[in-house]
């Protein structure tokens, strides 16, 4: 493997991603989804060009090779969150239907009366959703962590919340809303401890740090492809192999089985047995593509890229007395914002006219708005091709907004 | 820089200083134009006498487009008969939705411009959109 780089600069890599030829554009939305490489997109036509064929099922040459670059993309994905093989690694559609699937092969069948789930007040509804309906139906208690008027975990009363009737803990690992990173040690040295197990929505973090599942010692993990410059609807889930193993399918179909009769159907190992129906072969490769061009770089001076210009731009809104919403002390590459009283999509719209693209609204996090009585925030997120020089123009455009209102 | 056009002055001198914007107690009809979305919510009080929108007015939070609709809506129905306002409404609506038709109110016009901006056409309808709902149940 090549030495990794530990510089990032945003105005070379830029280069990478044809949308900054074709758009005038400073794009502040990567916790939405991030812009794609030209090796991302050109390992997908590649593999719709030369390799296209239906995997796990062709003798011909062709089906060979097409599946051999989906698994291939698979020991990728084990080798950059250091899973101990690559049947932990399940291929989804993104962050939210794996946790969709552990809701519902490993809690739904395991979940007795008088047990709970604990999860964060700062969840996205994806994290939320899944465990609240799950709760209602099983009569289970959904514990929640609380927030602290910062934007972090109560920690003391959020481990507190695990015990020995936790079945598991959800837990976010950065807010898309608030860019809280969270310390998430603690709670799994709490879940061991109690014998409950932990999944964490890493959706955020992926190009932040580096994952090492085994190191973290996490049971479930989940991810989505396109928030790391990969393809949308491909994500992940990883599972520690004992407990995929003793999980049920999520969907049935053609793929996940062994063999059938009409009575009776047994089903392949996992992965396989997760991943009914054709998957997104393409989506895999050009995760797998993703994964290569991240990995030019030490994903930690990535995340420290994110984190600087999400110290930048603190410092620039404070020095405009623009309240943040959020104010932890780890913090990713999002902060969050309002001006005035300024209503998140004027400002939204009115920086769209300077090319400036944020994100406005409730970010899928609606009771975190209710916990700070905000109908919504301003968000602005980084990633590699962005620089201080592009907040600069967003100071200039907050600014005209200001005078726009008064 | 292209010019910002949704935020024409009518928007924003309406959203600075809406008018009629207070809550009734004892208003006959209250609705709520919600779009959990972008988190704009208003509660929409009318009271009709003798065929007639004898009270109207607003209440809540929303963005710029939406507060001006809104705060138009209210003062074009206001003391209008109900046909009449219901009329005007649907034209409104209309307009929006076709981005031409029979309504001739150059402040009420200028909201068509919202018809070219991804996501806020919605702004411009959503109470709009309630107070027809409310005045045609009145209606029947």
């Amino acid at each position: 493997m090549s030495p990794k780089v530990h510089t990032i600069e945003p105005l070379q890599i830029r280069k990478d991603f044809p949308i900054f030829r074709n758009r005038d554009l400073i794009y502040f939305d990567n916790a939405a989804t991030t812009q794609k490489p030209l090796a991302v997109i050109e390992a997908v036509e590649q593999f719709y060009c030369l390799t296209n064929a239906n995997v796990h099922r062709g003798i011909y040459r062709l089906a060979s090779e097409a599946t051999d670059a989906y698994e291939e993309a698979r020991k990728n994905v084990q080798q950059f969150i250091h899973a101990t093989s690559s049947d932990e690694i399940v291929f989804t559609r993104g962050a939210t239907e794996g946790i969709n699937l552990v809701a519902h092969s490993f809690v739904m069948p395991r979940l007795e009366k008088g047990q709970n789930l604990v999860i964060s007040e700062m969840e996205h509804h994806s994290n939320l959703i899944p465990w609240q309906q799950i709760a209602k139906k099983h009569g289970v208690e959904l514990r929640v962590i609380p927030l602290t008027d910062d934007g972090e975990l109560d920690l003391q009363e959020g481990l507190e919340k695990v015990d020995e009737k936790t079945l598991l803990v959800a837990l976010v690992h950065t807010s898309n809303s608030l860019g809280t990173i969270n310390p998430i040690n603690p709670f799994v040295e709490r879940v061991r401890k109690m014998g409950s197990h932990i999944l964490i929505d890493a959706a955020q973090a992926m190009v932040q740090q580096k994952i090492d599942v085994q190191e973290m010692d996490y049971d479930f993990l989940t991810f989505s492809g396109h928030k790391m410059f990969g393809p949308t609807g491909i994500g992940v889930l990883y599972g520690k192999s004992e407990l995929l193993q003793r999980m049920q399918p999520y969907q049935y179909g053609g793929e996940m089985i062994e063999s059938v009769s009409l009575d009776e159907t047994t089903f392949r190992q996992p992965p396989y047995r997760f991943e009914a129906g054709t998957p997104n072969i393409a989506g895999s490769i050009g995760l797998s593509a993703a994964i290569d061009y991240i990995e030019q770089w030490d994903v930690e001076a990535i995340g420290t890229h994110g984190k600087e210009l999400a110290a930048v731009a603190v410092e620039m809104l404070e020095a405009l007395d623009i309240q943040i919403v959020g104010r932890p002390m780890h913090r990713g590459s999002i902060v969050s914002f309002l001006v005035d009283k300024i209503h998140p999509h004027d400002i939204a719209t009115l920086l769209d006219h300077h090319h400036i693209a944020i994100r406005a609204g409730h970010h899928c996090t609606e009771p975190l708005m209710q916990r700070y009585d905000i109908p919504g925030t301003a968000r602005m997120s980084f990633s590699i091709y962005n620089s201080a020089t592009e907040l600069q123009k967003v100071q200039e455009a907050l600014l005209e907004v200001r005078q726009l209102f008064h | 820089m292209e010019k910002i056009n949704l935020y024409h002055p009518v928007i924003l001198q309406q959203s600075k200083e809406p008018c009629h914007f207070h809550k009734v107690d004892n208003a006959e009809i209250t609705g709520l134009a919600s779009n959990p979305i972008c988190g704009d919510r208003f509660e929409l009080f009318v009271t009709i006498e003798e065929e007639k929108v004898a009270v109207a007015s607003f209440h809540g939070y929303g963005c710029a487009v939406s507060k001006a609709a809104t705060s138009l809506l209210i003062q074009r129905i206001l003391n209008q008969p109900l046909d009449k306002a219901l009329q005007l409404v649907k034209a409104y609506l209309q307009m929006l939705k076709l981005g031409e038709g029979d309504l001739t109110d150059p402040e009420l016009e200028v909201f068509k411009v919202a018809r070219d901006y991804p996501g806020r056409l919605q702004c411009a309808q959503l109470s709009w959109q309630k107070m027809e709902e409310l005045l045609e149940s009145n209606l029947l």
